[in-house]
């Protein structure tokens, strides 16, 4: 079978409630990929990521090579998965390593409606990675719930 | 959380997660856990011996946590982490992990309180004694289904069994919101699916088949999808439902592939012909007739039919020359007195002809005749 990805995100704090609640019912995803070379290679870390979710969904994580690896694993199961970078310089590793997505999403920074330039609330080296990111014809956008519509217009 | 069953709700779940916390953590010895009820008392722990104590018993020092799990400002108890120099953020790690995971099942659990009025709706549409018009109205309300949209019925039949846990989530789907659906048992899922109406019927087909499309890439895979009649009223849906089950029982049906019963009429209708009065009529010349090559009569007469009782493209389909086609033809016409090449009726009189003889083989070959 194959891998069905479902959900690319950017989000430092990896599972919490919105991914999990909002995204992961919504999506009908079974496979959590975190890609934070952090925390890869500590099983005992990667279980008690795993008690986020139900048992049957799997929370895996891995560090950019990892990962790469990963997408070109074979698998009897269909994968339908939620990969999320827990930084900008991890996710444009995987782009510069092979992966390609069409979208990015985002969490937001801060409130939607204080929202008007990316500088205040990231560094110059995230907006750096953010344009290099763009540069690959990669579309970035934040949005919080699936109910809420895509916002691109900072990008 | 309001009332108190819900209350009581979390709590239990909250029991029955905590255990599998504790599988976890007793793979890291250097770690303890425990669940302190409201009243103070330690109802589980990853170490056995700490069950049943009161809260004091935990020393106050920087080796030990106790932090309040509060669920939609509801406090369901406390959780207390023993360890080692990580505790602040491994304590944090496993409080959110928990919280997380209880949010998550309390709303599987309400998606699932709600599909099981779905079926509770399936029961009544398809009810066809009585239909409780009250009833249906009433629970179309609870569940907002929009009453002017016209629906149609898709069967998905998956041979393995649904996994019943993704069902509940369908109705998240954007292009879902208006569905009515319900597992019927493990292998048979009922989706009663709305469809615009100001659509022309082809278009209505383009809208099902990229609809089912989503259906797959969401993970509804390894099915077939049988897709009935465009019904207005609640009352009708039915039988929508009712040519799916017909496809489903008289038709082979394969993975991972779209039926229509509107492709299937003719041969629905075809079934429910009465044939022995045609074959009766006719036996004498084709039965009786030992020059008649029977085989060849009913290979001729579905192929003139599919070709739309046109000779050239009937001959080149059989690889016939078409003076022989029609030589054949013409024999047959002189047979049974039918002008099968020109009027209408002696066409189809043709084809049911056929028909009832393919019918009698196949009894034949059952031992049904003699």
């Amino acid at each position: 079978m194959s891998l069905n990805i479902k959900l690319v995100r950017v989000d430092p704090r990896l599972l919490h409630a919105t991914v999990v609640i909002n995204w992961g019912s919504f999506l009908n995803a079974n496979y959590a990929v975190l890609v934070d070379s952090k925390y890869e290679k500590n099983p005992f870390i990667e279980k008690v990521m795993s008690l986020y979710l139900p048992p049957e969904f799997s929370v895996r994580i891995f560090d950019v090579d990892g990962f790469i690896e990963f997408l070109n694993e074979k698998s009897e199961d269909m994968r339908n998965a939620m990969i999320i970078f827990k930084d900008f310089t991890t996710a444009r590793e995987a782009f510069d390593k092979g992966f390609y997505v069409k979208e990015l999403q985002l969490s937001y920074p801060a409130s939607r409606v204080m929202l008007k330039d990316l500088s205040k609330y990231y560094s110059k080296d995230e907006i750096e990675e953010i344009e290099k990111i763009k540069s690959k014809n990669i579309k970035l956008y934040f949005q919080t719930s699936p109910f809420d519509s895509k916002d691109y217009s900072l990008f | 959380m309001k009332c108190l069953s819900e209350i009581n709700e979390a709590h239990d779940i909250l029991i029955k997660i905590f255990n599998e916390f504790i599988d976890v953590i007793n793979e890291q010895p250097v770690y303890t856990i425990g669940l302190i009820g409201l009243d103070d008392i330690i109802i589980k722990s990853s170490k056995e011996m700490y069950v049943g104590k009161n809260k004091n018993i935990i020393k106050r020092n920087e080796y030990n946590t106790i932090q309040d799990i509060i669920i939609n400002n509801e406090k369901l108890g406390e959780l207390w982490v023993k360890g080692d120099s990580n505790i602040v953020w491994i304590s944090n790690l496993i409080l959110d992990s928990l919280v997380t995971r209880l949010l998550y099942e309390l709303y599987e659990q309400s998606l699932i309180q709600n599909i099981t009025k779905d079926h509770e709706l399936i029961k009544l549409l398809l009810d066809s004694k009585n239909f409780d018009s009250e009833k249906v109205m009433e629970l179309s309300r609870e569940l907002n289904v929009n009453m002017d949209l016209a629906r149609a019925a898709i069967l998905i039949v998956n041979e393995k069994g649904f996994e019943s846990k993704e069902i509940p989530r369908l109705k998240l789907k954007e292009d879902s919101k208006q569905i009515i659906y319900a597992l019927l048992n493990k292998n048979n899922l009922l989706i009663f699916k709305d469809v615009p109406i100001k659509y022309p019927n082809y278009e209505v087909k383009e809208y099902l088949n990229n609809y089912i499309q989503n259906l797959k890439s969401w993970g509804i895979s390894n099915s077939s999808f049988i897709i009935g009649s465009i019904q207005n009223k609640l009352i009708d849906y039915k039988y929508s439902y009712y040519e799916c089950k017909w496809l489903k029982e008289n038709k082979t049906i394969e993975t991972d592939k779209i039926y229509y019963y509107s492709d299937f009429l003719l041969g629905t209708f075809m079934d429910k012909i009465n044939y022995d009065c045609i074959f009766n009529h006719y036996k004498f010349y084709v039965i009786d007739n030992k020059n008649l090559d029977v085989e060849e009569f009913i290979y001729i007469a579905r192929n003139y039919f599919v070709n739309n009782y046109n000779i050239t493209k009937t001959a080149e389909s059989m690889f016939m020359h078409k003076n022989t086609l029609i030589y054949k033809i013409k024999g047959y016409e002189e047979l049974l007195g039918l002008d099968i090449r020109g009027k209408a009726e002696d066409k189809l009189i043709f084809m049911l002809i056929a028909a009832s003889l393919k019918q009698y083989q196949l009894r034949k070959q059952v031992g049904e005749l003699e």
